[in-house]
């Protein structure tokens, strides 16, 4: 994008800078999409698919707890809730009958198109975000996270008991298998643009002054849990777009990858890389991604199975216990600490 | 105008602010002194709202402020400074004073405002500086600035001079002149630097345990026998 357009665009100049950030990123993204396709194998893509949705999942947790400084550990119940009730909207009436008999209000009584079914999904999520939200912005710290802890234990209740809805530890399937690489390729880029976008905001920036310093934030006219809540809500529907994108991929979920394993190993990925940035959360995914193949190569040997996300087996449980452990002691701020992509290719100017 | 009536805060027993009555009239300078622990932090902060009065009313320009958050209050006029700085260290000295700005109606009127804030108080070169690089004097013209893009109806400096060598000091006293002039407001400054008070302000509070305990010109200030003995007397000790 050449500078005279950007001005014209009325962006100061973080939003500028904003904008290239998030094109290198894409940039960067896609060439991986891109090389995968072209000389990957099929198990490549599965590997490289389920990369993306995690990418989601921790760009959808950077816009909440990068931006706030709230840790939060509901995020995979977030990413739940978007997958079942696209999968529960889209999937036909036929495979309903079988696989939901009991189910109540006639859920297994109507279909929707994919589209349709992911904007309901994605409206659903952003509610019940908002309404929890309006708790959680009201505290700070160690008490937000541990109402958002038992967030994720009690969705992840429901998900398991209320087996006539959500089928439980069973399979919920026939859904239908609509999307691949190029899609969350694209789905991918949005996000950053989104994610990016939004921390170069005014709202952004009020939010980060708040994170620094509160009072002082308060005193300066900032309206503190407004803008919590509008990150939490923007994070909550980026999340439901990952799990959106997780279901129409598989065709099949279950509430087990949205628990404690998939919380940690996508907590790791944004710690790694530095939760203040959205290039940190870039960072950190691919990294951890990497890392996790080469340590998953090790412990299974060549022999690639079923990939589903990822499972803390073993090894790779106590590889990412010692990643947390390592950036906490040796760099708190993660890999990239504050500075954003575009940052690394400019001169410092002072 | 700023206008305290009757304004107390306790902490347990501790009557931190005790019955306050005091204006601050439109476009004047205030001074506000007396000894540590006197009270007069925690005036400024009833004021802007991050603590509630135990009773008294608080108004500005008429409007009461009893009961208003603090970043409402921020939007209705009321801005400060603190004395142990609260600046945002991750965000860029622009970003920091963006926060302020973007809380109030942003017109051409602000943005002249804040770019020569900016030139006066030496701040235009370290824009794109992440605040936490500035040095301690800068961070505190820091502080003046951005709650000056508020564009308050009150501006409260807690402490201003705090810091500075007796240079910075007199040049301080010409930037409040200069802020006056540049934006109409009324002005409450905190400092224990009485001879910068002294040639600052236009009038004077002394508060002593929470109390006021004179309220007036400079010169009559420095010739009660009641300041002197309560405050200036051991300051001059
Ligand atoms: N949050 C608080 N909780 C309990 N007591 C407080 C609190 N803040 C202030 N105090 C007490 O109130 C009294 C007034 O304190 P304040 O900070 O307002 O004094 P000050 O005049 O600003 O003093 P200094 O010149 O040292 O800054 C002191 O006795 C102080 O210990
Ligand atoms: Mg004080």
């Amino acid at each position: 994008m050449s500078r005279p357009l950007l001005n014209a665009l009325h962006l100061n100049s973080g939003q500028r800078s904003g904008l290239v950030g998030a094109a290198l990123l894409s940039a960067i993204l896609v060439l991986i999409g891109l090389m995968v396709m072209w000389f990957g194998e099929r198990y490549h893509l599965r590997i490289v698919y389920s990369a993306y949705v995690n990418l989601l999942v921790v760009l959808g947790l950077q816009v909440f707890m990068g931006n706030a400084k709230i840790t939060n550990l509901s995020h995979s119940a977030f990413m739940g809730i978007g997958a079942y009730a696209a999968a529960i909207c889209v999937t036909p009436v036929q495979i309903k009958a079988m696989s939901l008999p009991n189910a109540p209000w006639g859920l297994n009584a109507f279909q929707l198109d994919p589209v349709t079914s992911a904007a309901i999904a994605i409206v659903v999520t952003g509610l019940i975000a908002l309404v929890v939200g309006l708790l959680i912005v009201r505290l700070s710290g160690i008490g937000a996270t541990i109402v958002t802890l038992a967030l994720l234990v009690i969705v992840h209740s429901i998900f398991l008991h209320r087996t006539d809805i959500f089928k439980g530890k069973q399979a919920f399937f026939g859904i239908p298998k609509i999307f691949d690489l190029t899609s969350i390729l694209i789905v991918t880029v949005i996000v950053i643009f989104v994610a990016r976008l939004f921390r170069e905001s005014r709202w952004g920036i009020r939010l980060r002054a708040s994170s620094d310093d509160e009072v002082g934030a308060r005193a300066m006219g900032v309206d503190v849990f407004r803008l919590r809540l509008v990150a939490w809500v923007l994070g909550a529907v980026i999340l439901a777009v990952a799990g959106i994108c997780y279901a129409y991929f598989l065709g099949t979920i279950s509430a087990r990858p949205f628990y404690f394993t998939h919380v940690f190993l996508t907590l790791a990925m944004l710690i790694l890389g530095g939760m203040r940035t959205v290039t940190g959360a870039v960072l950190g995914t691919i990294l951890i991604s990497f890392g996790l193949e080469g340590v998953r190569w090790i412990e299974t040997g060549p022999d690639f199975g079923l990939v589903d996300l990822p499972e803390l087996l073993g090894l790779s449980g106590i590889a990412l216990g010692v990643v947390i452990v390592a950036t906490m002691a040796l760099r708190p701020g993660g890999i990239m600490g504050n500075r954003e992509i575009e940052m690394l290719f400019s001169r410092r100017q002072d | 105008m700023l206008e305290l009536e009757g304004l107390t805060k306790n902490f347990g027993g501790v009557k931190a602010v005790n019955a306050v009555n005091l204006t601050v009239k439109a476009g004047e300078v205030h001074g506000l002194i007396g000894p540590n622990g006197a009270g007069k932090t925690t005036l400024i902060n009833l004021v802007s709202g991050l603590l509630k009065a135990t009773s008294g009313t608080i108004r500005l320009d008429g409007q009461p402020l009893n009961g208003l958050s603090a970043d409402r209050r921020a939007r209705l006029g009321v801005g400060r400074t603190f004395q142990n700085l609260r600046i945002f260290p991750n965000l860029t000295v622009g970003q920091n004073i963006d926060v302020a700005r973007s809380s109030v109606t942003d017109d051409d009127g602000a943005q002249a405002l804040v770019e020569a804030a900016m030139e006066r108080f030496d701040l235009t070169a370290k824009r794109s500086l992440p605040a936490d690089e500035l040095s301690y004097g800068h961070m505190r013209r820091l502080e003046i600035v951005r709650a000056l893009a508020l564009r308050p109806k009150i501006l409260m400096l807690d402490e201003p001079a705090a810091g500075m060598n007796p240079a910075e000091t007199e040049d301080l006293v010409a930037a409040l002149a200069w802020i006056r002039e540049r934006h109409p407001c009324s002005i409450l400054v905190i400092d224990h630097d009485l001879k910068f008070i002294m040639t600052a302000c236009d009038r004077i509070t002394v508060l002593h345990m929470g109390a006021v305990l004179a309220t007036g010109l400079p010169e009559d200030i420095t010739k009660s026998p009641e300041v002197i003995a309560a405050y200036l007397g051991q300051a001059a000790a």
